[in-house]
């Protein structure tokens, strides 16, 4: 494990994207939690109402998990670039000719996933305690929100395999995010519309979303996910394990 | 004999295209074996096979004797048909890469850099690499760790004429040292300079294998001519020692087999009441026993 966590790591410490994306991703969170916090009014619905009746801010983790999960596609992104260089350079060939088993390409990103997964977790956390200390009103509960870290965890180490198995398949950077970012806009609500909704519930980006349920449905009334958290903890690991699966038989049957 | 390598029976089709067809080859220790074919007559796709980044169709392999595993080809260093490395790092950091594949440390990174030639260029970025650099820092991968085996995929590609003299003798070093070299290539020249062994492909089948030594000698020309060309030809043409007859201008070019002495081709040419004008007998060329070998195929 510490072999292909260090061949990772020099593959890593050169590739500008590496550093780049996840910096992009930082700034980000901190530049929206540090204008979020300083606005009174929020447009609902057509109507301008106080930020405080709306963002219950006893419930800032929630919020902020939930608002951070639309950026893991950056991280979907830096995933699909990292397969699509490798592979594009025949790495991966020279890496198997070398000695190097074709699991350990796979446990390599896995680690690389986790690490990701583990910075944007501590970027939530990071921004989370700095919103409590900028926010316009008091925040009742800024304890460590283990079970919103853990779940935040999971659902961007889900996203990114969901990019790896992409990545892997198409093979294509560009084209890869292209049909990514398709699919999570278009394609699943798509095809979400024309599937019963119990079938519907199993789309994989409906499944991992509601990891970390919509926090504003439920302030403004109007219900939250359709599954609950325990079903979507099961369906993910179902999600995890088939997606793992698909990039492990590509990466078995294909000639480098 | 100590055998490194033995495939038999090994097979790979591209859709349509049968790339390999039931190659079997035993490849010796110390030997440095060239595989030789034209361009799309399997030899990287022998090469990729051996080295687990092809799936074969059928048939097998083993290394040392041995079920192929990731565990052998750490022992092997390979350039398989280009350097791939990735752009973006520095040569140094892409054999750092390879180094730790291999498990070797890093301690073999600099001679191997000396000795390729590219140390000066260590601390650049591989996509800043000429053709002729990115061929040597490949060969500077494959060198990694003192390998046992060495598996060259057309190792002289993209090199200056200095270039092709140094990996040329960087080859026969390494097989001075005792290590088994593995060379596929289609230049034929290259082959018949450095390789002790020899296998000839041609779409993806064996024509040949031996010791080049075997190879060339198994056949010679002898080239004749005479005043009466068309009755010197009807003559030979009866000579059951006469392989092959190729009428080349003003001389016929007639095929033998290195036993044979000269006076069987010459005395019945006497007899019949020809004297020969051009008599010359030469040891095949490894390029004429090739061609000859691709156009039988054929």
């Amino acid at each position: 494990m510490r072999r292909i966590l260090t061949i990772e790591y020099n593959k890593l410490i050169g590739y500008r994207a590496f550093w780049v994306l996840p910096g992009i991703y930082a700034i980000l969170m901190l530049l929206f939690f540090r204008i979020f916090t300083r606005l009174d009014m929020i447009q609902v619905n057509g109507e301008r109402v106080p930020i405080e009746s709306i963002l219950r801010m006893e419930k800032v983790w929630h919020y902020l998990t939930w608002f951070a999960g639309f950026f893991h596609y950056l991280f979907i992104a830096l995933i699909i670039l990292l397969i699509g260089n490798e592979m594009r350079n025949g790495f991966w060939r020279m890496a198997v000719t070398s000695g190097l088993r074709r699991v350990d390409l796979l446990t390599g990103k896995w680690l690389v996933m986790g690490i990701l997964s583990l910075f944007s977790t501590a970027i939530v956390l990071l921004v989370g305690y700095l919103a409590a200390g900028f926010a316009p009103v008091d925040i009742p509960d800024t304890a460590f929100p283990l079970q919103l870290a853990t779940l935040f965890f999971l659902q961007a180490f889900c996203y990114i395999q969901f990019g790896l198995t992409a990545g892997i398949w198409l093979e294509r950077t560009g084209l890869g995010i292209l049909l990514v970012l398709l699919y999570a806009m278009a394609g699943e609500p798509l095809i979400g519309y024309f599937l019963p909704t119990a079938i519907k519930e199993w789309l994989p980006l409906n499944v991992f979303a509601s990891l970390i349920p919509n926090p504003v449905l439920e302030d403004v009334g109007l219900g939250t996910s359709a599954i609950t958290t325990g079903l979507a903890l099961t369906r993910s690991a179902v999600w995890l394990a088939l997606l793992g699966g698909l990039a492990w038989l590509k990466v078995r049957n294909t000639d480098l | 004999m100590n055998i490194i390598l033995k495939t038999e029976n090994l097979s790979k089709r591209y859709g349509a295209i049968q790339a390999l067809d039931g190659l079997s080859l035993s490849i010796p220790r110390g030997s440095v074996y060239g595989i030789l074919g034209p361009n799309g007559s399997g030899k990287t796709t022998a090469l990729g096979i051996i080295l687990g980044a092809i799936r074969a169709n059928s048939g097998s392999w083993s290394w040392f004797g041995d079920e192929p595993g990731p565990e052998h080809l750490r022992k092997v260093g390979s350039l398989l048909e280009k350097p791939n490395f990735l752009p973006y790092l520095t040569g140094e950091r892409n054999l750092k890469i390879v180094a730790d594949i291999r498990g070797t440390g890093y301690d073999s990174i600099e001679p191997a850099l000396v000795k390729t030639g590219i140390y000066d260029r260590r601390k650049s970025n591989f996509h800043t690499y000429s053709l002729g650099m990115k061929q040597r820092l490949g060969l500077a991968a494959a060198l990694l760790g003192d390998p046992e085996v060495l598996v060259l995929d057309e190792p002289t590609n993209g090199l200056d004429p200095q270039g092709i003299y140094d990996v040329r003798q960087l080859i026969m070093d390494e097989a001075r040292c005792g290590r088994t070299v593995i060379l596929a290539s289609h230049i034929l020249d290259e082959v018949e300079k450095v390789c002790t062994h020899v296998a000839v492909l041609s779409k993806g089948k064996l024509l040949a294998q031996g010791t080049t030594a075997e190879l060339l000698k198994s056949a010679d020309v002898i080239e004749i001519a005479a005043d009466n060309l068309d009755k010197l030809q009807s003559v030979l043409e009866k000579n059951t020692l006469v392989k092959k007859i190729v009428r080349n201008g003003n001389i016929l070019e007639l095929t033998v087999d290195p036993a044979t002495p000269m006076e069987r081709i010459t005395e019945p040419v006497a007899r019949a009441g020809l004297s020969a004008t051009h008599l010359l007998r030469r040891a095949t060329k490894l390029e004429s026993r090739f061609l000859d070998l691709i156009k039988g195929d054929n």
